[in-house]
This record gives C-alpha cells, structure tokens and sequence, in this order.
C-alpha cells in the first residue's frame, strides 16, 4: 500500500513479532466547555450538554473532533447553531500526531513507537456581543 | 443496784495469796518472755484479717480493698497479694488518655503491638485510624476506609489519584551469573504465556515485566513482576516483586530451584516499600511530591555512599538524562501517553521539606509533550547497592528535628531550604487497559527505602491523593475488566476462596431459618462456593483432581476468535482447564458472586423471559422431622434432669453439636453434580460480579471449563446468568480475558 508519489504507506502494519497498541491522543485543550466528540457517545447527549452549559450562561464552547468523528462534530456543531439564535462557527482543520505503541510479542522483539497523522477540527461556537 | 464483782486478792475477799516479796530477776526473767510473745503477736497476722484491717481506725478509707493507693505504701504489694489470691482482678484504672498519648509511651505502645503475629506496614499507624484493618497472609492490611467511598475511590482511579500502599508485595533479590538465572527461571515458567523473563525488552532494566511462576511439580504460583539491574556485567541482579499470599511458596521453590548454583538470594522485605498510584492525576502528584536534587549543588557529606554514586561521572550523566526526561513529563495529561511499563529511577529531597500547609489538589498543566523516541540511559539506579539503600534507610532526620528546624524559620510557614535527606526512588509506569477502556487504570507505582515510606505518603495524601485499601485493589482489576489477582489453580487463591465462602457460610447461618435464601427451591447446587473441581468433573469424566486456569495467549486467543465468528470451528484445547472469561449482561438487573453461567437450549431461551420451572424443597420435610425429634429429646432430657436434680448436669454439647450439624447439611446439602443441577447445563461460575461503572452495566468475570467449548457451539458467546438468589436467567455476552 504505497501512498500518493513516494509518500510512506499510509497505514504502516506491524511486524509480526508486534503488537499494536494504540495510546489515547493528546488533547490541547482542558475545561468545562471544551468538548471532545468521540463516536461512541451519541450526538444527542453532547446536544444536550452544550444546551446546558448555554442556558448557564456560556457564551463560547469549542468542539475538538479527530479522524472518523468530523462528521459528528460538525452535525453537532450545526444543530447547536440551529438550536440557538445567534451563535456562529468558526472552524479549524488542523493534523494530530498519533502515536502507537509497537509491544513485542516474542522475546527478540523490543517496544517501539510508530507515528502517524490525522485530521482534526476545531469547531468555536460562539455568540459575538452585538455592540 | 450494783453488783458486786468477784476480787483476785485475798486481802479484797479474793482466792488467790499474793506474795509478800518477789525475787526481781526472776520476776523480769519471766515478764521479759511474756513481752516477746506479745510483740510477736502484734507482728504477725493471725486468722484471715486483710492487710488493710491492720491498720488502726483512723487510718482507715472508704473503699480501701478497692482502690489499692488509699492503702499505706508498705502495705500494697501484701494487699495484691492477698487480692491475687482471693481470684479478686488486680487490674487497675486504665492510664489516662493524655498519658497514653505521649509520644514515648505511644511508640512503647506500638512496638508491643507490631512484634505480635501480624507483620504491619509502614503505614500501618496511618491506616488504622482511618481504615477498616483485615488480618491477610500475615499482615495486618487496610480493607477500605472508615468513610463513605467506595464510588470516590473509583472516581479517584478514573479522574484523580487513587494511593495505595502494596507494600505487601515483597522483593527477592537474586544475584548471579545473568544467563544461568534466566535458564533456571526459565524452568519455573511455561511458555506460551506472553514474554519470558529473558526477553530483550526487559533485559536493558529499563523496563518492569510479570511472568507466572510455577512449582516442579507445574502448578501455579501465581504472578509476579520483575525488573533486570541495567548493568552489561555477565553478573547481574534481579528483583522478583511478589504477593504476600504466596511469598513463602515462591522462595522455597526459588531456593530448591538455585540449590546447587553460584546464585544468592536475598529478602529485600525490610528494605524497600512499595506504593502504588493510579489515576491522571497520579503524575501531577508525584510532580508536585518529588522535589529533583539540584546535580551541582549536592551538600551530602564526601564519604557517604551516595554522595560517591552520584560523583562518578558516568552516574552524573545518567542522573542528568532522568531529571530532564521527568521535567519532561510534567505535561503529560494522561500517563497512557508514556511509554509502557518504563523504569524511572529518580533521586529525590526530603518531601518534608515542601510539604504543603494544608490538603491541596494537584493539577495537570498543559504544553506539548515532545515525543522523541523512546529515552535511553536512564535506568542506572543506586537502589540496586545495598551499602546505598541501608544508608538511606538509617540516615533519615527524624520528624522531631524537622519541627524544630521548622520553629526557627524567619518566615514560619515558608519552606525549609535544607539540604538534608537525598532519597533514590523508582517510578514505574503502568498503562493500565489496552483494549478496552483504554488506559484505565493506568498510573506509577513508587519504590522507596522503607524508612522513607511514610514521609512520602503523606507528601502523596496533601496533594490530593485519595487512599484506598485492598477492596479497591479488587474493584479496580473488575473495572478493568481482568481476573482476580489470585487465579483458583493456585494454592493462595484456593485459600482465599475458602476463606471467603466460609464468611459466607458464617452469616448464612447467623440469620433465622425464616429469613435464609431457600438455594434448593431454586435449584442452585453450590450456593457459596464456586466449586470447581466438581464442575470439571462432572465435564470430564476422567478428571483426577488437578486442573489449571488456561494462560497460553494463543489458546486464549483462538477461543475467543471462535466465541466471535459465527464459522470458526472449536478450537484445540487442552482438558480439565479453566478459561477466564468476562461477562456483560445485555439488559437490566444486577449481578453476583457465585452465579451460574449455562449454556442456552433453543433460541427462544435468549429472546424471551426464561425462568427455572418451580422447585419443591426435599429436604423440608426432613428438617421438620429433624427439629421435632430433637425437641422432644430436649424436654425428655429436661425432665430427667428435673427428677435428678441432685446430679451435676450432664453434658449434652455432643447431642447439639451433631444436631447442628445435621441441621447445616440440610440447608446445605452437599452438591453432586453441577453440570445437571438445573434446567440448563451449568458451565461455570461468576467469582466477581456487580454494576461495572466503566461500562455502565452489569458485569462479571468468571471461569467457564475448557471441556464444554464444543457445546458452545450454537450460540458461541451468547450464555444464560443466573443468580444464587433468583429463578429468572439473565442473558449475557462472554468474552476470554487475554491480555
């Protein structure tokens, strides 16, 4: 699986003396409305806690979303938008480095790492003051 | 009118002639020998007079004979006698409370205490006053704390830090010829089970790995985590970390193993202590709690060892490597992000020094970790030398003299700038789950000098750290989905399983007949015990009474392959095996200890509400029976007494005994097959089951024998549930545990 001119494979499989273990990616941003979107949790409980935490008063919520998730968060996103008046988006497509870890699974093997790169967005909602 | 008494004299009207003169000497003579009588008399007591009945009136008190210091002194040690005699409790008033805390008589107190059966940890003070304390393979062990907690421990392990003190592990130190030990240990494993012990991941010591030991005669052990001396010598040491409940076994079979070697092995019990911290949080505490030495600026006295460690340049690098990577670290959110099962040796200040003021909560500090590759040249670790560790273990500032350089601060409050108290330690990493959940679970453990334990435990608690005891080492392995620590093929875990059935037992038959579970009625062969060695009987006829839970990986691996897919054929697996299996209930309702798992019939079985068809209760009947023969005996044996009531009671303990008994093995039948024992065939047991907060439902781990995968094949991971309490079987999904 050569990638695109030269490019390194896209998906680079594991020797098979390896394990692949995928590490949880690194996350930039902590705090009450920061949001990460996964595609286990269903849209509309994340729906709800951005209602929530706008009836509480917040005036900006950042969605983070990586890989297969995009699509969620810009469904959310958008319905937050349409469920509230007023509020705008503003995107940001950035790439994350993953990082995996390569466990041996025989005893001549050692750890390694491997990377690897995906797309992530940055969605701000948010609810400019008018004046 | 009065009478008149009779007179001596005769000269009065009396009988007796006095006579007219007397010969001195002889009168003294005589009068001499009638004044040492009395004086004797007076001295000795006659008859049964009390000590206190000799004093004179006025001397006397209220409650004399009670209270033994209203008594002159020289009396006392004669009135105990005589009380001690009497069979009168000489015992006094208890001390005062602020007598017995002062810090002599407290440590006096203490040490009276520890020497006793139980070995304690070096936390053990600290845990006592705030944890319910168990007696376990001969320590005295926190349980779980005083307070309401068991939902905060496991927000602790999920969302902040969960502490806890795993010094019950032991260390064995085995120095020896690097090759020779790694052939040896290689004949205490088996292989199949995941890396060996000589693995070249392992072999730098820059990582900590776990093997399952085995005996000579292939029974298991149990697990244990070990960690090369980085070193390129073809002497080489290895630390062997292993559980308290099969300590003694591991070091017999070590010793018999290295008999006729150039091996020696040490007890490293008294010398290291081990803590254990999980949880995100985990890293910000340790950050905050371990103050790095400053390299150029070490004020150790020349000719202590750890001071020569540290000057030789080659160590200096090293020590360098490790300060950087761990400043490193110090954003790290989640530890799932270092790298698996690292080795960290650090060399810290006294975490006296900066202790907080008061409780304060660490928290995590964001930047952008840079990955390089994995670190190199920084598992070289002074702990390894014994000159170094009893240096530490003896040279530490005692907490007396810590105030005191505290009081004299110009500033009070600020921190103390001393330098005293260099302290080596190993961080290890653990990542915790890796497919589930991933990194749940995931923290440090912290190996220190014993001597230091508790200064550091505390510096972990102000930070944040929430303590937990053994009951959160065990919830915390069902969150994760894994077994119990101690496997059932195994000695210690055969005992614990014991123990826990005969508590079980115990309250069973504390409460009254009518508020007992009925088991029979619901059809439930072994109700407190997961009674293995009948299920595999009843599977395997030619079952000797031996078996092993199922450790190869890929075994496990093709079990689980065939419980997935709905084609793969049943895989090869060796007889008379348990497989550990986890188990998730696919609707509502709870689950327990000792439920069955069955295998479905038809597929109606798992569509529908199935409930075990109504069971009579045979031995009811007998019961009656049993009580009614036994009353009438009581009241004939109360009227023989009452007609000889002259007669010493005649002991009739043997008479209750037996009936007890009897009583017992009705209620409780003794099972004889488990396979057959209810409407659907039974194929193994839930050891551990509850609401998985992790998952959000009910969940279990158990075993399943390895003889009835071929009847599995219908329905493959689908099975039926059923509670020792309830006729209605729960559907579920079964997934093997592997790694």
């Amino acid at each position: 699986m050569e990638g695109p001119s030269g490019a390194p494979p896209r998906k680079p499989k594991p020797h098979s003396d390896h394990i692949l273990r995928k590490r949880q990616s690194q996350k930039p941003q902590f705090g009450k409305t920061v949001i990460y979107v996964n595609t286990k949790t269903p849209v509309k409980a994340l729906l709800d806690r951005c209602s929530k935490l706008i009836s509480e008063g917040e005036k900006e919520i950042t969605i983070y979303c990586l890989g297969a998730a995009i699509q969620r968060g810009t469904l959310l996103a958008l319905k937050v938008c349409e469920e509230n008046v007023g509020f705008q988006i503003h995107t940001n497509t950035f790439t994350t480095e993953l990082i995996d870890d390569l466990e041996p699974a025989t005893d001549d093997a050692d750890y390694a790492i491997q990377r690897r790169f995906n797309s992530a967005l940055k969605i701000k909602v948010s609810k400019p003051d008018l004046l | 009118m009065i009478d008149e008494e009779a007179q001596y004299d005769a000269l009065l009207g009396g009988s007796e002639e006095l006579p007219s003169n007397i010969s001195l000497s002889k009168f003294v003579a005589c009068r001499s020998q009638e004044i040492q009588i009395m004086k004797n008399s007076l001295l000795t007591q006659t008859g049964s007079k009390l000590a206190f009945q000799t004093l004179p009136k006025h001397m006397r008190r209220r409650a004399m004979s009670h209270n033994v210091k209203r008594l002159p002194r020289r009396l006392r040690q004669i009135h105990l006698n005589q009380m001690k005699k009497s069979g009168m409790p000489t015992q006094q008033k208890r001390p005062s409370r602020k007598y017995r805390r002062k810090p002599r008589n407290l440590l006096e107190e203490y040490t009276k205490r520890a020497n006793k059966k139980y070995k304690w940890l070096q936390t053990h003070i600290w845990h006592a006053k705030r944890f319910h304390m168990v007696e376990k393979w001969g320590y005295k062990l926190p349980y779980h704390a005083c307070d309401k907690a068991f939902r905060a421990c496991y927000r602790a392990m999920t969302q902040h830090c969960l502490l806890q003190d795993i010094s019950y592990y032991s260390c064995v130190e085995i120095h020896g010829d690097k090759s020779e030990i790694i052939e040896k240990i290689k004949l205490l494993c088996k292989p199949g089970e995941g890396l060996s012990i000589g693995a070249k991941a392992f072999s730098e010591g820059n990582r900590e790995g776990e093997i399952c030991l085995y005996d000579s005669f292939q029974k298991a052990i149990g697990n244990v985590m070990f960690q090369w001396q980085p070193s390129i010598d073809e002497k080489c040491k290895l630390w062997l970390w292993v559980h308290a409940a099969f300590y003694s076994t591991t070091k017999n079979t070590l010793v018999e193993c290295f008999k006729n070697c150039q091996i020696e092995i040490n007890e490293l019990r008294l010398e290291l202590s081990r803590f254990r911290l999980s949880g995100p949080l985990s890293n910000p505490v340790l950050q905050d709690a371990l103050a790095l030495i400053d390299i150029y600026d070490i004020k150790l006295v020349p000719e202590s060892p750890l001071k020569k460690y540290i000057d030789w340049p080659e160590n200096k690098a090293v020590i360098i490597n490790q300060c950087e990577f761990w400043k490193k670290l110090a954003s790290v959110a989640s530890l799932h992000e270092v790298s698996p099962h690292i080795v960290l040796p650090l060399i810290v200040k006294d975490p006296r020094l900066n202790l907080p003021k008061k409780r304060i909560k660490s928290v995590l500090t964001f930047g952008k970790l840079e990955f390089d590759q994995i670190p190199v040249n920084i598992s070289a670790n002074p702990l390894w030398d014994k000159t170094i560790r009893t240096y530490s273990n003896e040279n530490k500032v005692s907490d007396s003299k810590i105030v005191d350089l505290q009081s004299g601060l110009l500033v009070p409050g600020s921190d103390l700038k001393g330098t005293i108290g260099h302290i080596p330690i190993i961080l290890i990493q653990r990542p915790g789950n890796k497919t589930q959940n991933v990194g749940l679970g995931s923290g440090w453990d912290v190996i220190l000098p014993t001597a230091w334990a508790k200064p550091f435990w505390i510096a972990f608690v102000m930070r944040g750290a929430r303590v937990g005891g053994l009951r959160e080492s065990d919830s915390m392995l069902y969150e994760m989905g894994k077994s119990q620590l101690l496997h059932p093929d195994t000695d210690a875990g055969f005992e614990e399983e014991l123990r826990h059935s005969n508590q079980h037992r115990v309250t069973f038959f504390q409460k009254p007949p009518n508020k007992r579970i009925n088991y029979s009625k619901f059809k439930i062969a072994s109700p407190l015990l997961c009674n293995w060695r009948l299920l595999l009987k009843d599977w395997n006829s030619g079952f000797t009474g031996e078996f092993s839970v199922l450790r190869d990986k890929k075994q496990l691996h093709s079990i689980n392959a065939f419980l997935n897919s709905k084609t793969h054929p049943v895989p090869q697996c060796p007889q008379n095996c348990l497989i550990p299996v986890r188990l998730e209930c696919e609707k509502r309702g709870s689950l327990a200890e000792y439920a069955i798992i069955c295998v479905p019939k038809c597929k109606s079985d798992l569509s529908e509400v199935l409930l075990e068809p109504n069971c009579e209760d045979v031995n009811k009947e007998k019961r009656k029976e049993l009580r009614r023969a036994h009353q009438s005996l009581l009241k004939k044996l109360r009227k023989k007494r009452k007609l000889k009531s002259e007669l010493a009671s005649d002991d009739h303990s043997e008479i209750l005994r037996s009936y007890t008994e009897k009583m017992r093995a009705l209620w409780l039948p003794e099972p004889t097959t488990i396979r057959h024992s209810c409407s659907r065939e039974v194929v193994g047991f839930v050891s551990k089951g509850g609401f998985s907060f992790s998952i959000g439902k009910s969940a279990g781990t158990g075993y399943i024998t390895s003889d009835c995968l071929s009847e599995l094949v219908d329905f493959r991971n689908k099975v039926l549930l059923r509670n020792t309490n309830s006729r209605q079987y729960k559907t579920a999904n079964l997934s093997v545990i592997v790694e």
